[in-house]
């Protein structure tokens, strides 16, 4: 594990170096504060306003760092034939690959915790003088839902970078968050279905897709009275769903990358 | 000498795109390599021998045969602490320094940060990055001999007992090259194994002991430097001598200039010639063994040519000949007597 340390802090420098990641990283912290031109709402839909468009920017430029970042890992290393290098070490292929992951991992920590912190100090300067002020700590309940959903999202893209190009990748990657986005949907639809064949492929559609839906939390951080049950089970739940699917994905990758010629 | 790298009967097929067939890469080929040897592993591009490397390093898989490096199957975990790679022009991560590439290659044998930088400071002045100029610069500002150089000193970090080196001086200007051979003649002194797989020919000659050249995945020479160049035939310059000598030599392709007759004559059957001069009375000016390069033989090989070579080092199918296919009549021992 030490080896695969190794190789995430060697990610993180390189991948922190990368422009395009942190272009997404500047546009994400620029548009959280040009929130601060809305100023012709009232003070209390302005908040409001602000908290749901930083959560939306965080989840749109963490899902492109993401995706941007992982279809590229692997096969970058292959094509440059830094692997063959790497690999000729004592280097074990699950090592190389879970390196590659924490790594990766490492990387949207960091600019999704810098976009996080952007937002929350956005939202406590707006909430300055403001009456009944809610503590913007909170709102990292909402930050650390999107972590978890990028953390599902880079295990499926580098599930699917071990045995597919960037490209097929991107359009893959992209088209299953959609359809995971979707997941309560595809549910609804298979139970009113009437013809079987759909049925059965939309509940596997349902039940295989990760579920990307089940880490929306935008409407209780910005609605009062939008009041979640058991708020630590749902946010233990969603971690604990997010961090055994990624498990399962990567040891698929591992499978995978275990036989695949270098 | 035990062997450091065993191959037998190794085939790598690939399949042809948008047809049921295969081609095979590596076809059939077995060779072995003893400890502390120098092997030149030769052949044109696309020949098989990158991909025999990376089989016996385990980036790719055998379709069929057995490949083992020091003693154990290619891949083994526990061998790739003996062992280093050089990639034909290998990459490196471009924003990092050579210090920081190598102390980075060097944690990967598990050395701590501390041991890791002190073993790259010391890689890096052996191979001559150590100048003030080049040990802050990024390896995006360098040029290929010195990336080239970065590459040997990541394959010295483990102190390696076998190295695979693949066309390490390709691509290089005279300078870079004469510095990265004596890289080489170093490991070679301090009795290092090394495959070289390499299309600087003359490095092959001066720094291998042995050599085989592969050719559409096929081994089809393998010898020692000496058989493979030492050649079978000695130039004879004769003065006056006698005339069924001068007939028969010059049948064989002598040239007269004056009354020095110059002849091209297999080494087995100089003894006779000389002998048969004395008994003619003629005088032997001088006797040189005629060395072939390796050139010769690769462009007779790559070329389809080499079955119009007289000699030695003629392929016949799967079995590569090594050396010595002598003549069984020797016309000059009659003249002799």
């Amino acid at each position: 594990m030490n080896t695969a340390m190794v190789i995430a802090r060697n990610t993180i420098s390189e991948a922190l170096r990368k422009k395009i990641l942190n272009a997404f990283l500047m546009v994400g912290v620029v548009l959280i504060a040009l929130t601060f031109i809305f100023q012709q709402f009232a003070p209390r839909q302005e908040l409001t306003l602000v908290k749901g468009m930083g959560l939306g920017i965080i989840s749109l430029a963490g899902l492109f760092i993401t995706v941007i970042l992982c279809i590229n890992l692997v096969p970058t290393e292959v094509e440059r034939r830094t692997i063959y290098t790497i690999l000729a070490k004592p280097v074990r292929r699950y090592e190389f690959l879970l390196g590659k992951f924490f790594g990766a991992l490492g990387t949207l920590g960091i600019n999704i915790g810098l976009m996080g912190l952007a937002f929350v100090v956005a939202v406590a300067v707006k909430q300055i003088g403001a009456e009944n002020a809610v503590s913007p700590l909170i709102l990292f309940k909402g930050i650390l839902m999107i972590a978890m959903q990028m953390l599902l999202l880079a295990a499926l893209a580098m599930f699917f970078s071990t045995f597919v190009t960037p490209l097929v990748n991107f359009f893959l990657t992209m088209v299953l968050f959609v359809i995971g986005n979707l997941s309560s949907y595809t549910l609804d639809l298979a139970k009113n279905s009437q013809v079987a064949i759909v049925k059965y492929v939309l509940l596997g559609v349902h039940y295989v897709v990760p579920n990307f839906g089940n880490f929306q939390y935008t409407n209780p951080l910005l609605q009062p009275d939008v009041v979640v049950k058991n708020e630590t089970l749902f946010l233990t739940q969603n971690c604990a769903y997010a961090v055994a699917y990624a498990t399962a994905l990567m040891v698929l990758a591992i499978l995978v990358f275990d036989r695949r010629e270098v | 000498m035990a062997a450091a790298i065993e191959i037998t009967n190794l085939t790598k097929q690939y399949p042809v795109p948008m047809k049921r067939e295969f081609v095979n890469a590596v076809d059939n080929l077995t060779l072995t390599v003893g400890e502390g040897e120098i092997f030149g592993f030769l052949g044109a591009n696309g020949a098989g021998k990158t991909t025999t490397i990376k089989i016996l390093l385990g980036l790719i898989y055998a379709t069929s045969g057995d490949a083992n490096v020091l003693g154990a199957p290619a891949g083994d975990i526990a061998v790739k602490h003996k062992i280093s790679y050089l990639p034909e022009s290998p990459y490196f991560y471009e924003h990092m320094t050579a210090r920081e590439i190598v102390t980075f290659y060097a944690q990967l044998f598990g050395m701590h940060r501390e041991e890791a930088k002190k073993k790259a400071d010391e890689l890096v002045d052996f191979v001559g990055l150590g100048g003030k100029s080049d040990v802050n610069k990024p390896v995006s500002e360098f040029s290929k001999g010195m990336r080239q150089r970065v590459g040997i000193a990541q394959s010295l970090i483990n102190d390696p007992t076998l190295l695979f080196y693949d066309e390490p001086t390709s691509g290089l200007d005279a300078i870079a090259r004469r510095d990265i051979r004596d890289l080489m003649l170093e490991l070679k002194r301090q009795g290092k194994t090394m495959f070289l797989s390499s299309h600087q020919l003359e490095d092959v000659e001066l720094v291998c002991h042995r050599a085989s050249i592969i050719h559409k995945g096929k081994l089809q020479v393998l010898g020692t430097m000496d058989e493979l160049l030492g050649g079978e035939r000695v130039e004879v310059k004769l003065e006056n001598a006698p005339a069924d000598l001068s007939a028969k030599l010059i049948a064989d392709g002598a040239i007269r200039t004056g009354d020095v007759l110059t002849a091209s004559v297999l080494r087995e059957e100089v003894g006779s010639v000389i002998d048969a001069a004395r008994v003619g009375k003629a005088s032997v000016v001088s006797v040189v063994p005629m060395k072939r390069r390796l050139e010769d033989i690769f462009v007779e090989i790559v070329g389809g040519r080499l079955d119009k070579v007289s000699g030695s080092l003629i392929s016949t199918g799967d079995r590569p000949l090594i050396n010595n296919e002598t003549s069984t009549a020797n016309p000059y021992k009659e003249i002799a007597k």
